[in-house]
Order: structure tokens, then C-alpha cells, then sequence
């Protein structure tokens, strides 16, 4: 037994293929490609509405709930169900936790080692490293760093780098010292302790993780389980993970943003697209703590109104048949894969439009939107962050300002999350009786971590007959559209400098900031010096 | 651990329904269903002793081939380096590791016939392997000190 893949690559979504071209250091043009089909919605077809949850939940292999409450949301739209009071405190709760869940999670541990040089910070003095913590983030817990650097020892020895491979130690992009690569690098650690909490969060009310059981449409199952008992328990695990969210995840993006402050005119894009989410009372969508908008070419003084007869998916540089770009609604899936071809077809990914432009999703989109529409609760923390790093919001249309905005937007909606837990009602109903026709259709929209997330269902005979689904990453990591018209990866990173087209760090930095649910292969082609270098990278 | 939508991908799960639907456990014994989340797993893997985990992994041998996977066999799966964004077992217990913990792992593997098709039912010959799979996992709860009784048929 020469070889054995324990996690085949089809566990998740699929893989994420980047092709750049440069001329001298810059890229020029840019191409995305999600290369596995997602068939789900075959799937899905002649089963029952009321089961599609079950079903979707299982597609992705990181945010698996969101799928559960866009599914849900969809048959409850197409029967006009409205859920009880403590069923949308509890499914705002279970959603905020897979926020913040995921947001430090992406930080430390899929984002970080683009920021931090891992192998750096065994070079760095534990002493000052415990001096620099307390600039840094003086209400962390005190942390043993001399005892971290063993740990980074034995675990990387061999050159082995096990969890922090994907990096490129020694790039001089890295611009810490080693003393705060340490320091990160133990906060990573304390990340992976962290987020046991959130799922311990997630299963008090959804019965397990991963994979929650306790939605269903009308509501929630878990009446027994929303004792007094629990809800104090889920308010303390919550409490824990505010302090580390505050004390520790924040500070560091700060030191982040303060040696990376190039960054904040890189990779930057202009339209965003945010569905909303978090409803407050049972008026949707104005009361949304994140608000339902888009914004369009920058201009935060003029947030817009979203009409959702604007949102088509094209399909003419994908590999599906045709060339007519449909609603979700009548969307369709027939697969018809050629070759990749950057001049004509190249990714399993659709490319959504709204209005016929590409938007980007996501912890960007909905602080921006937000801020923009003057959000105080939004408003507030932003302008703190950017008064304390000396930025300015124009600066946020950038890779770091997708790294400020997540880490921002897990505060706010952790801080709220205390208020919710709070309106929790023990004994009180936790599900509403809704009747779901035989034949008609649903909308159900929601903001996973990575961004606005539409199901829509179609049903005939109690039936599914069509199901789609347009996903946060289709919207960012899409082709071009119909029009040719670049998907926002593709043009947010047309004018990266790439110092060394072997190690393209600086495009990983970009494409990473999106929190791309695929992993990612890079390919990038130098036409001024007729080279070409394929890199596999995290 | 598996994908419930890949066919046989999500062996793993299926054989976990049918151990349960098969057998009671004794309280020391959590079964979980992994699906396809990785880090969300890492509570439960900070808590055991003994790790069994039950998936499809491509092993070289022919189709429906049973395998118990354990030390040096699973070697290879730590040093090869993986993605990010593709979190799986590995890097779970890798970040165990890093918090101290290591649990005795072993892998229950059949060798897959289909993990492309978008399907949620096993393939007949993987179907067929089911029981024995079971079996595998029994054997081994047992060896780690857990208790497994046979639930009595339906009537």
C-alpha cells in the first residue's frame, strides 16, 4: 500500500483554478475556474420540499447550515409560513454562530499564512514577544511563548510544516517581525481551542455539529431543548467567545492592517450585493441588522434598493448548454463540459449578474451597505477601526478591507447575539403549522459567511420539480458573463504586482480575502518572458 | 466521516446509520456522524482516547476491498501537504496534535467504485460491503474498551 487519500478533493464543493497572465509584474487579465460540477440540484429533483434541507446541507463541507436556512426559508416562501418569534431569535443565534465560527477561523487558519511567516517566528525572542503582546492586545490571556515556540518546533520539524503548509516561508512580501509572527501564531492556536466553543454553541440548539438537525420548515424542533438551563449555558460559551473575538481576533487584524497598509489600494473591486440578514422582528427585510442593498462603482453615498427580478445567471463562458443567461427561479442545470478554455468555456461555476454586472458578496458588501445606509450599530465600529488604524473607508474597497470588514462584522453580530440570546423564551413555541401548496414556488435568501446565498424551488405534485441554488462564491469566483465582463476575482486582480510568478503570494492574498470555498490552484502565465508556472498552493 | 451526495463517498455515514440501526453502544462510546465538515469535528476528537473513523479512501485494491488503516499506513496522509481549504480528517488531528492531544486512530476503509456521481445511495458493491464494514467497526469498539449489544429485531 504505496498511497492512501483518506479525504478525497470531491469531499468539498469542489477546486478553485486561478490563471493569471502578466506583463513585466503585473497582472493583466485573469481567469477563475471552479472545476467540479455541483449536481445537487439533480439531486434534489421528485423529493420531497419539506426534506430539501437535509439535503443541501451536506453539500459544503465548511458552512453546512446556511444551506439548511436558505432551504427551509425557500419552501416556507412559497406557502407564505411565518415561524414564531423564538424560532427567528433561534435561527439568528445558530446563523451568528456559524459566523463567527467561521470568520476567525478563515483569519487564523486560511488566510494567516499569506499574512504570517510561520517558520519566521521560531527566530523570534519569547521576552519581547510577551512585551509586544501587551501592546498589541493587553487584554489577551497571558500566553507561555517560549512553550509555543517548542510546539512550532517539534510540529514543523523535518520541514514539515503539517497545518501551516500553504505559505511561502521567507517570501519578502512578509512584513512582520518575527516576534509578531509569534505572537500570531499563537493566537492561531488559541483560535483552534476557540472554535470548539462555537460548536458547542451550534449543538446545544441544533441537536449536533457538524451537520445541524433541528430546523424544519415553520420553525425549529428543538422546544425541549430551549430550557433556561441551555440558554444560560449557550450565553456563556458566548460570552468566552466575544472576550476572544474582542481581546484577541481584533487586535490582531489591527496589527495586520498597520504592517500590511499597502494592501488597503490592492485587490479592491466596487459593486456589492448583500441580501440581508438577521431579521429583528418579523418585518423583512427593514429589520435586518445587516441590511438588504447594493451599492454600485464605490459610491457609499448612494446605497440602492435590490429588485431580485435583476439577478441572472449566464452561462456562456461555463460548462453548462447554451448561451441564455435565466432567473434562478427557471434556472437550469444541464451540464455540457468541454475544454478549458479561457476564450470559451472554463469553470463549473455559472457567473451571476445583477442588472447585468458582476457584484461581489460578502463581510465586505454587508458592512459597507450597511455603513452606507448608516447603520449605527455598523457605523460605530467601523469608524472606530478605521480611526484607530488611521484608514480611510475609500480604503476599505480592498484586500484588507475584506480582512477588516469580516473581522468587524463578527463583532457586531457577536454584541447583537448577546441581545437575541436574551429575547430566548423557554416553554414558548419554537415552530408555526404552514401549509405548502402542491404546486408553486420559493424564494429563500440568506448571508452565510461568505456572502448573500439564494435558494429557489420549484414544485409540482408536492414535488420538487426544479431547485436552484446561486451561492456566495459563484458570485465572487464566477466566469465572465455574456457580455464578457470579468467576475469580481478575475477583475479585482487586474493590476496585482507579483514579485516572484513562482511564489505568487500576492495573488493568494487577493483571492484568499474572499474566502473562497474552493480550494485553490494557481496558474500563472508570464507572456513577456514566455514562461508559464503552474503552483499548487492552499 | 463522508459525503452523503457522492455516492460512495458517504460510506462512512451509511455505515455509522447502520451500526446504529444495528447495535446500542455503551455510554464511553459517541458515535458521530462527520459528514463533510472537518474543523467542527475537533471538539469531539479534543474528547476521545480512541478515534475510529469509518471512510471510502482510495487504497489501490480492487473495489470493495475492506481495510483496517492504522499507524504507518496512515503516515502518508500526515506528510503530504494539503489544502486550506480542504479540510479533512489530517489536518484535524494535526491540529489536535498542536493542542496536545492524540488520539489512537483507525480507519475502517473500503476501496469505492463511484465518488463522482451526484447520488445518495451507495453502489450494489459497495452495498454489499456494508455489513462487514460494520463488523470492522464493532470489533474495533470493542478492542477499545467500548460496549456494543445487538438491538433486539423489530417485531
Amino acid at each position: 500500500m504505496s498511497r492512501i487519500v483518506i479525504d478525497p478533493v470531491t469531499r468539498i464543493e469542489g477546486h478553485l483554478k486561478i490563471e493569471v497572465e502578466l506583463s513585466g509584474d503585473t497582472v493583466v487579465d485573469a481567469w477563475s475556474s471552479g472545476t467540479l460540477f455541483r449536481g445537487i440540484e439533480l439531486i434534489l429533483k421528485g423529493r420531497q420540499p419539506q426534506d430539501a434541507w437535509l439535503v443541501t446541507q451536506r453539500l459544503c463541507g465548511v458552512c453546512t447550515h446556511v444551506h439548511s436556512v436558505a432551504s427551509v426559508r425557500c419552501v416556507e416562501d412559497s406557502g407564505k409560513v411565518a415561524i414564531p418569534a423564538n424560532a427567528r431569535v433561534l435561527r439568528n443565534l445558530l446563523m451568528g454562530t456559524q459566523w463567527i465560527h467561521d470568520h476567525p477561523i478563515h483569519f487564523y487558519h486560511l488566510h494567516g499564512v499569506d499574512w504570517v511567516d510561520v517558520p519566521a517566528a521560531l527566530s523570534a525572542d519569547a521576552a519581547a514577544t510577551t512585551t509586544l503582546a501587551k501592546t498589541v492586545s493587553p487584554n489577551a490571556p497571558a500566553i507561555d511563548f517560549a512553550a509555543v515556540k517548542t510546539t512550532l518546533a517539534t510540529s514543523t520539524k523535518g520541514g514539515q510544516l503539517g497545518p501551516f503548509a500553504g505559505g511561502y516561508a521567507g517570501h519578502p512580501a512578509y512584513a512582520l517581525s518575527p516576534e509578531e509572527n509569534l505572537l500570531l501564531v499563537a493566537h492561531y492556536l488559541l483560535a483552534i481551542r476557540q472554535q470548539t466553543k462555537a460548536a458547542r454553541m451550534h449543538a446545544l440548539f441544533g441537536a449536533k455539529n457538524p451537520h445541524l438537525q433541528s430546523l424544519q420548515v415553520g420553525g425549529l424542533t428543538c422546544k425541549n431543548e430551549l430550557t433556561s438551563a441551555h440558554i444560560t449555558e449557550f450565553k456563556t460559551l458566548l460570552t468566552d467567545m466575544r472576550d476572544f473575538i474582542k481581546n484577541v481576533y481584533l487586535p490582531d487584524v489591527a496589527l495586520v492592517a498597520s504592517r500590511y497598509k499597502d494592501w488597503a489600494s490592492i485587490g479592491g473591486f466596487g459593486n456589492y450585493l448583500a441580501y440581508g440578514e438577521f431579521p429583528e422582528t418579523d418585518v423583512e427585510p427593514d429589520s435586518f441588522l445587516f441590511p438588504r442593498g447594493y451599492i454600485w462603482d464605490r459610491d457609499l453615498a448612494n446605497p440602492r434598493v435590490v429588485n431580485m427580478g435583476y439577478v441572472y445567471e449566464h452561462v456562456t463562458h461555463s460548462w453548462y448548454d447554451g448561451t441564455s443567461p435565466d432567473h434562478p427561479a427557471v434556472g437550469k442545470t444541464n451540464p455540457k463540459q468541454t475544454s478549458y478554455d479561457t476564450s470559451d468555456r472554463y469553470s463549473w461555476l455559472k457567473a451571476p449578474r445583477y442588472g447585468g454586472e458582476p457584484m461581489e458578496v460578502g463581510p465586505l458588501a454587508r458592512v459597507l451597505i450597511a455603513y452606507a445606509k448608516g447603520v449605527a450599530r455598523v457605523k460605530s465600529v467601523v469608524d472606530q477601526f478605521l480611526a484607530s488604524t488611521g484608514l480611510t473607508a475609500a480604503a476599505l474597497h480592498s484586500t484588507l478591507g475584506r480582512v477588516a470588514a469580516r473581522a468587524l462584522e463578527t463583532q457586531i453580530v457577536a454584541d447583537a447575539m448577546d441581545d437575541w440570546a436574551g429575547q430566548l423564551q423557554a416553554g414558548q413555541p419554537v415552530s408555526s403549522t404552514g401549509t405548502i401548496p402542491a404546486k408553486g414556488m420559493g424564494m429563500g435568501l440568506s448571508e452565510a459567511p461568505r456572502g448573500a446565498l439564494g435558494h429557489w424551488i420549484d414544485m409540482v405534485d408536492g414535488k420538487i420539480s426544479n431547485y436552484q441554488m446561486v451561492v456566495p462564491s459563484t458570485w465572487n469566483l464566477g466566469p465572465r458573463c455574456g457580455a464578457g465582463k470579468r467576475g469580481p476575482v478575475e477583475e479585482a486582480l487586474i493590476g496585482t504586482r507579483v514579485a516572484d510568478p513562482a511564489r505568487p503570494i500576492e495573488i493568494l492574498r487577493v483571492v484568499h480575502s474572499y474566502d473562497p470555498c474552493l480550494a485553490c490552484a494557481v496558474h500563472v502565465l508570464d507572456t513577456s518572458r514566455g514562461r508559464t508556472f503552474t503552483v499548487h498552493v492552499a | 466521516m463522508g459525503n452523503l451526495l457522492l455516492r460512495d463517498e458517504g460510506l462512512g455515514i451509511h455505515a455509522i446509520r447502520s451500526l446504529q440501526s444495528r447495535f446500542e453502544v455503551s455510554s464511553n462510546v459517541q458515535v458521530v456522524d462527520g459528514g463533510t465538515a472537518g474543523t467542527s469535528l475537533l471538539d469531539s476528537i479534543l474528547g476521545c482516547d480512541h478515534l475510529i473513523v469509518a471512510d471510502a479512501a482510495h487504497m489501490q485494491s480492487p473495489v470493495g476491498t475492506v481495510a483496517r488503516l492504522a499507524g504507518d499506513d496512515l503516515s502518508v496522509c500526515f506528510a503530504e501537504k494539503q489544502s486550506a481549504h480542504d479540510w479533512g480528517l489530517c489536518e484535524i488531528l494535526l491540529q489536535a496534535r498542536l493542542l496536545g492531544h492524540e488520539p489512537k486512530v483507525v480507519v475502517i476503509a473500503a476501496q469505492p467504485a463511484d465518488i463522482e456521481s451526484w447520488d445518495m445511495e451507495l453502489t450494489p458493491e459497495l452495498s454489499a460491503k456494508l455489513p462487514e464494514v460494520v463488523d470492522y467497526l464493532v470489533e474495533e469498539i470493542v478492542l477499545a474498551g467500548g460496549q456494543v449489544t445487538p438491538r433486539c429485531l423489530p417485531r
